[in-house]
């Protein structure tokens, strides 16, 4: 059976026409792309099977399901034998037998039963084919035997809202809806004129609400006072003590407000803080603080993300579907695991997978497993390589080095087992369940010699990875800076920024901190996060010297390097001039709306990254921030400068260029080296001068030793 | 490197490893940050540079400086070459890694060699003679020792009356002919002369044991020994000795081993004193610098030697067939020293012909490996680093054979059977290898420019290789393996010929080559993707042939003319017609045991057959030889000397060999070392060697196809 596993849908946007229906009704039209199925369904062999999920909202139920398929078969089929079956939750819902005049393409709409949805449902097609006249012989696999179903094809749902009282013990749904395909919208409402330890609190709940979203990317629109319609974060000052309610919006009787609200600002922090940490007690509407004090701060790379690196790590539970699979077209079998960001690898290789398989003979001896990394592929192995008649019972090993180019922040392993027919013997029976394969949950990956640096600047490490924040999931490290007064749209940037980098950590991002613009000076000694109007007078001096990019209420300019300095990127494979060169037609095209993505070394510490969220007035700096969540935009994101414009995203490699982390000193010599390759024959002969110096004198001494003592 | 003794003991242990740290970061660095084509060609290109201004630096201290950029240029290559190149991978054979394996051997067998090279040369001692005390009492007694097995008396005569002559208080010399052979003509001959002759009942362990029987019945503090055709002038003792009394701990004063006539290479490519010849370099350069680390070894002959050293470690030692060098080796270990002086203060015949030269290289070759097994320098108890070093350079550097045969055929694994040997791509191997040999060709023209040209040392070895392969090898894996050969001396190539045998593995190798050549050619022309991999191993193959062609060469015979060798000398002279009062003087062209050169006064007229007679250096000597005229005219006077008594042959070899500075100057008479202009020499001799071997292989084909014209053939070169 094929199985169209969630990973697959998960990465695509859905984008639901939605139209309203009756009061509290919504129709929702979903097309299989929408659902995430890239290409047209393909059903093979005798009996092709292939299934969908679909998955809805805790808070809504289906009253009217209707399937629109766009199906095509082969022609040339024995139509008295064939049939497609669709069934629910393998609930047959819809059999027919195919026809030959419908072969080139036929709509079929199917209405389906709304009680057999539930909130995860299976969605399976199953197609039972035969070419073959009486008494010939049958190739269960023949190519003949195919049928298409487009992802064009069309899913119509109406949905109601049911009206649930108002609970946290759902947490985080309603906010949250994992069913959700999409980039998650969750507006938060702060008080007029919000001090920043409350933009701080908004901060600590938006990585939650980031890390909850995960891939789906999440935007938080941000408004001072009233509450929008819909679902809402709210944050209000009052009470006595911390606490944590859920209550109807007032405006709007579907929605449902999450109230944060505490008698001052450090209580709303430690409020957040015991919200991501879990150290609440929700009972019904309403919850409070059990513990206030933190765990102490997390070592680099602790988070649950990111596999320890100094071992090999077993791949069970990166696993995405299932590890066993059958048949003669099986699905894969897929692990996804990230790396961080900063895995700098020393040495030729990049890991070594470790893989142990079983797989069942009845195939063809040339039956095959293949791996595949990123959609490269690895390696292979036949099935039955050897050839020696070995137990079934015993598993094998495929063991692949993975060069250290393949490797990325995200990874997708994928094993595929080939099972070929046995086609020696005609006619003979076979039974495509008797093929089967899997992976043993002791199969493993060892990340090969490597260290933690990165060099900087490198904004794709931040779109891929939140680094250099995320090295730190507590964000003990980090600190957003802020206007003393910000706006809406600059709070809620720093938020989407703060959702996208708690994607990453999967963590509480208990100790990030907000401070003013103003107060940044040597004294703060973390990763920063800039987000700033344009103007040289929101920033310190020091910091709107360091980016290449000198951003005015209504222009730009781009501070360009020295000759030396492009001399020296060539060497280091940065064509700087050709960067400047595009970065500042585009700088000329954008007009007034311009938005930046700056990112440099702390003029004041070694080592420390910032990065600089910068707009002009006719920009939002929503828009850049969206711009890291966003899969479309965000993959030309990278460098050290990102200009945003109406238009397009685009990143540049420019600005000087500083590492992050520690390199074994071995091989920070060599890479100072290859960095300065000019210095090597005066080194060298430096080297030769010295010693020769050193040398002479010695042996000239020893030589006056060895001669005859005269006189003696 | 041993750290050279702290005088002031400034520098405490931690200083040094400071120190060490200092120098061992940054050329760390240097060696193994790998560059892309363009940055280590432009490297290349300056290192190259700064190495040929660098040579002409007068200064010691700026020879180290070159010998250090050299070795980093080479360190740089080979780790390049280990971590870069290996033909390792799925699309690599086993071949091909065999093949590979077998050139980085060589490579890493040469880098060694190299590092060693550099270390034993670093500073040659040029030690000085120290004089004698004035009293002539407290000189010690010395026995002369001169070995001989089956050398006709005629070569022995000269050593013998040169010994003899030997500036030293008579009653504390006595001249000892050990006579393995046992021969009555010696007998007669020392008793007439009034040396000892001593022999023994067996022949066991030849030379060490005839030396060590002998040791037995004398009693002298020191022994000088020479070869029997070594004849010593008479200041040898003077200059060695004064030595050996000044520091108590010094077992050997070594010298020179000089020789007055032309060594094969030299008769059959013509270089006689033109080019340093094949021992040049050791006793020139390697023992002065072996000297330095207190490693200077015994040779043989020429040399002096302390009885109670010698006694300590139970004499020459027999185990191997270079007991010299094992001889020394001991002393060392039992912390004796040695000195070398490097004044030739005897000389002798060089080998006559290929063929015997090539047996006492093997003999060499085989003795080295045998102490390298039974008392490697490097395990051995006792020894300074400095002096491993050279021991273990003196012994490594006879495995030659099997590097240099995979050198001569490494291009041809490509360009023959389509192995890649080395997989880089060719402009990168040249970038990294270029810096690498020509800078060790550099540093080493500056080095050794004076003892042996560039290029020189491939020739040598390239002639030897496949000989001392075997033994070698034999003697590695077990010392006992493989038998002894003596060296035949005092024969006479009386014919030119192309000795075959000597030649037959260097055909193979040439047709090989040439075989290669050809294909490469073809293989450049058709193949541009490998284009630069393709005329970088065509490049190769050709020096090769150059090379090779060279062996050719001095594997090609040439006729000796004279029975005996006339040494170019001017000595100031007496003639006169026989019995007449007037004397003329003159001066010598050139001298033989046989005849005399000189110039012909004016004033006298002479026929040819006239008796005349002369008297050399009549400052010391007043026996005249008698003798008769041979040719007379253009202001020359040749002279047949006739029958001489004792007294008159003493006179002639005095005045010949005898000189205190009769060798002096002929290290001073050669052309210094010009890369260029040697590798243009070398090229030379390679194509003349490959035209020599083509004519006679063509006279071959034709024999073979029509055996009519047998015999008109058989001799390439007549």
């Amino acid at each position: 059976m094929r199985t169209l596993c969630a990973g697959l849908l998960l990465a695509a946007g859905a984008q639901a026409a939605i139209a309203q229906g009756p009061a509290g009704e919504r129709e929702v039209e979903l097309r299989f792309e929408d659902l995430g199925v890239d290409y047209p369904i393909r059903l093979r062999t005798v009996f092709g099977q292939a299934s969908l999920p679909l998955d809805l909202r805790a808070n809504e139920i289906v009253t009217r399901a209707e399937l629109e398929l766009r199906i095509a078969h082969s022609p040339s089929l024995r139509f008295d034998l064939s049939h497609l079956s669709v069934a629910v939750n393998d609930q047959i819902i819809w059999t027919r037998p195919l026809e030959a005049a419908d072969a080139s393409g036929k709509v079929v709409t199917i209405s389906l039963d709304p009680l057999l949805l539930v909130s995860r449902n299976q969605i399976r097609f199953d197609f039972v084919a035969h070419y073959a006249k009486e008494g010939e012989c049958e190739d269960p696999t023949h190519s003949t035997l195919w049928a298409d179903i487009s992802n064009d094809s069309v899913l119509r749902l109406s949905l109601r809202t049911l009206d649930l009282p108002p609970t946290l013990e759902k947490m985080p749904a309603p906010w949250f809806d994992a069913a959700e395909r999409g980039r998650l919208r969750l507006p938060f409402v702060l008080p007029g004129d919000p001090g920043l330890e409350t933009v701080r609190a908004a901060g600590i709940v938006a990585a939650w609400f980031g890390a909850q979203a995960d891939y789906r990317g999440a935007d938080f629109p941000v408004q001072f006072g009233a509450a929008p319609a819909g679902h809402a974060v709210l944050f209000q000052l009052g009470g006595t003590e911390p606490a944590l309610r859920a209550i109807r919006n007032p405006g709007d009787a579907d929605g449902r407000l999450l109230v944060f609200s505490a008698p001052d600002e450090a209580g709303l922090v430690q409020l957040a803080q015991g919200f991501a940490l879990g150290h609440v007690l929700m009972r019904g509407d309403s919850a409070r603080l059990t513990r206030i004090e933190l765990p102490p701060p997390q070592a680099a790379w602790a988070s649950r993300r990111w596999p320890a690196l100094d071992r090999p790590f077993a791949l069970e539970p990166y696993l995405l579907g299932p590890s066993t699979v059958a048949g003669l077209a099986p699905g894969p079998i897929v692990y996804e695991f990230a790396l961080p960001p900063d895995v700098f690898f020393l040495g030729r290789s990049g890991a070594f997978v470790d893989l142990d398989y079983r797989a069942s003979r009845a195939g063809n001896p040339k039956s095959s497993l293949n791996l595949l990394l990123n959609g490269q592929y690895l390696g292979s192995t036949l099935l039955d390589a050897g050839g020696e008649r070995r137990a079934e019972t015993e598993s094998r090993a495929l063991d692949v080095e993975v060069p250290p180019q393949l490797l990325r922040g995200n990874n997708r392993l994928v094993a595929q087992f080939e099972f070929l027919r046995d086609t020696s013997k005609a006619c003979e029976d076979f039974r495509a369940a008797t093929l089967q394969g899997g992976i043993d949950p002791r199969s493993a990956l060892k990340i090969a010699r490597h260290a933690h640096f990165a060099e900087m600047p490198a904004l794709e490490k931040l779109v891929n990875g939140g680094f250099p924040y995320s090295k730190f999931a507590d964000l003990s490290q980090t600190a957003l800076a802020l206007p003393e007064n910000p706006t809406e749209a600059e709070v809620s940037a720093a938020l989407i920024v703060l959702g996208h980098i708690g994607r990453w950590t999967q963590d509480a991002a208990t100790r990030v901190e907000v401070l003013p613009l103003s107060v940044l000076d040597e004294a703060v000694d973390r990763d920063l996060v800039l987000i700033a109007p344009a103007g040289a007078a929101t920033l310190p001096p020091a910091l709107d010297e360091a980016g290449v990019l000198k951003l005015h209420a209504d222009g730009a300019e781009l501070r360009t390097a020295s000759s030396l300095a492009a001399l020296q990127g060539r060497i280091e494979g940065r064509l700087l001039r050709d960067a400047e060169r595009v970065a500042a037609r585009v700088l000329v095209q954008s007009g007034g709306a311009l938005g930046s993505l700056q990112q440099f070394e702390s003029p004041w510490q070694r080592g420390r990254s910032i990065v600089a969220l910068r707009t002009t007035a006719a920009a939002d700096p929503r828009d850049v921030a969206l711009a890291l969540t966003d899969p479309g935009r965000n993959q030309y994101i990278e460098g050290g400068l990102v200009l945003v414009t109406p238009q397009q995203v685009s990143g540049y490699r420019v600005g000087d260029s500083y590492g992050v982390g520690r390199l074994p000193w071995w091989y920070a010599l060599t890479r100072w080296m290859r960095h300065h390759p000019y210095l090597l024959v005066p080194l060298a002969l430096a080297i030769a001068l010295l010693f020769a110096a050193i040398a002479s004198r010695l042996l000239r001494r020893h030589a006056a030793g060895r001669q005859p003592k005269t006189g003696a | 490197m041993p750290a050279p003794r702290d005088g002031g003991g400034r520098l405490t242990g931690v200083g040094w490893l400071l120190l060490a740290v200092l120098f061992a970061v940054p050329a760390y660095v240097v060696v193994v940050t790998p560059f892309a084509l363009e940055w280590q060609a432009l490297c290349a290109v300056v290192m190259i540079g700064a190495a040929l201004l660098m040579r002409h630096a007068k200064s010691r201290q700026m020879l180290i400086a070159l010998m250090v950029v050299s070795l980093l240029a080479s360190s740089r290559y080979l780790y390049w070459r280990l971590t870069q190149t290996l033909p390792i991978g799925p699309q690599f054979d086993g071949w091909d890694l065999f093949l590979a394996s077998g050139l980085v051997f060589a490579e890493l067998y040469a880098y060694v060699i190299l590092l060693f090279g550099f270390v034993q040369t670093a500073w040659p001692l040029g030690r000085k003679p120290v004089p004698l005390p004035e009293d002539e009492s407290s000189w010690p007694t010395v026995d002369v020792f001169i070995p001989t097995y089956n050398e006709p008396l005629k070569v022995v005569r000269p050593t013998v009356l040169a010994a003899l002559a030997l500036d030293w208080p008579r009653d504390k010399l006595r001249i000892h002919v050990l006579d393995d052979g046992r021969r009555e003509e010696f007998r007669t001959f020392c008793e007439t002369v009034g040396v000892v002759h001593v022999t023994r009942a067996d022949n066991k362990h030849a030379k060490a044991g005839n030396i060590n029987a002998a040791l037995k019945k004398t009693h002298g503090e020191l022994i000088a020994i020479f070869d029997c055709d070594h004849i010593p002038t008479r200041s040898f003792l003077q200059f060695t000795v004064g030595t050996m009394m000044a520091d108590p701990t010094v077992s050997l004063v070594q010298t020179p081993h000089h020789f007055f006539s032309p060594d094969p290479f030299e008769r059959n490519l013509n270089t006689f004193r033109k080019v340093p010849n094949e021992g040049e370099l050791f006793y020139g350069l390697i023992q002065d610098g072996n000297d330095f680390w207190d490693a200077s070894f015994f040779c043989g002959s020429c040399a002096v030697l302390r009885r109670t050293a010698l006694e300590q470690i139970g004499g020459i030692a027999t185990e191997t067939v270079t007991e010299d060098a094992h001889t020394s080796l001991r002393m060392h270990a039992r912390g004796w020293t040695s000195a070398y002086i490097n004044i030739p203060q005897a000389a002798g015949l060089a080998t006559e012909s290929l063929s015997a030269h090539v047996g006492q290289r093997i003999r060499w070759a085989r003795g080295m490996a045998q102490i390298f097994r039974v008392d490697n320098p490097f395990l051995m108890k006792g020894l300074k680093a400095g002096q491993r070093i050279c021991y273990a350079n003196a012994m490594m550097h006879f495995f030659y054979g099997l590097p240099r045969l995979i050198f001569l055929t490494s291009p041809l694994g490509y360009l023959l059977l389509g192995a890649d040997i080395i997989a880089a791509q060719g402009w990168m191997v040249l970038a990294y290898a270029a810096p690498h040999v020509l800078l060790a060709t550099i540093t080493n023209s500056r080095v050794q420019g004076r003892f042996r040209h560039s290029f020189w040392s491939e020739a040598y070895e390239t002639v030897l290789a496949l000989f001392i392969l075997w033994p070698t090898l034999l003697a590695f894996i077990n010392p006992r393996l493989g038998k002894f050969n003596v060296t035949a001396k005092g024969g006479i190539v009386n014919r030119d010929y192309f000795d075959k045998d000597i030649a037959r593995p260097y055909y193979f190798l040439f047709l090989l080559n040439a075989l290669g050549f050809a294909v490469g050619l073809v293989r450049f022309f058709t193949d541009a993707e490998h284009a630069d991999t393709v005329l970088l191993n065509v490049g190769w193959t050709f020096y090769n042939l150059l090379i090779i062609g060279c062996a050719l060469a001095v594997a090609s015979e040439r006729r000796q003319v004279r029975h005996s060798v006339r040494v170019r000398v001017r000595l100031p002279a007496l003639l006169r017609r026989r019995g007449a009062q007037q004397t003329f003087e003159v001066s010598t062209l050139d001298v033989s045991d046989r005849g005399i050169a000189l110039d012909l006064p004016e004033a006298l007229n002479v026929e040819p057959g006239e008796p005349v007679q002369v008297v050399l250096i009549p400052q010391r000597s007043d026996v005249w030889l008698d003798g008769s005229v041979r040719r007379a005219g253009h202001g020359m006077l040749a002279m047949e000397i006739g029958e001489m008594n004792i007294e008159q042959e003493s006179a002639l070899v005095n005045a010949l060999y005898g000189r205190a500075d009769a060798w002096l100057q002929w290290r001073d008479m050669r052309a210094v070392d010009r890369p260029l202009l040697a590798l243009r020499e070398v090229a030379r001799f390679g194509l003349l060697g490959g035209f020599k071997f083509t004519r006679w292989l063509g006279g071959e084909i034709v024999r073979l196809v029509s055996p009519r014209r047998q015999g008109t053939a058989t001799q390439g070169d007549g």
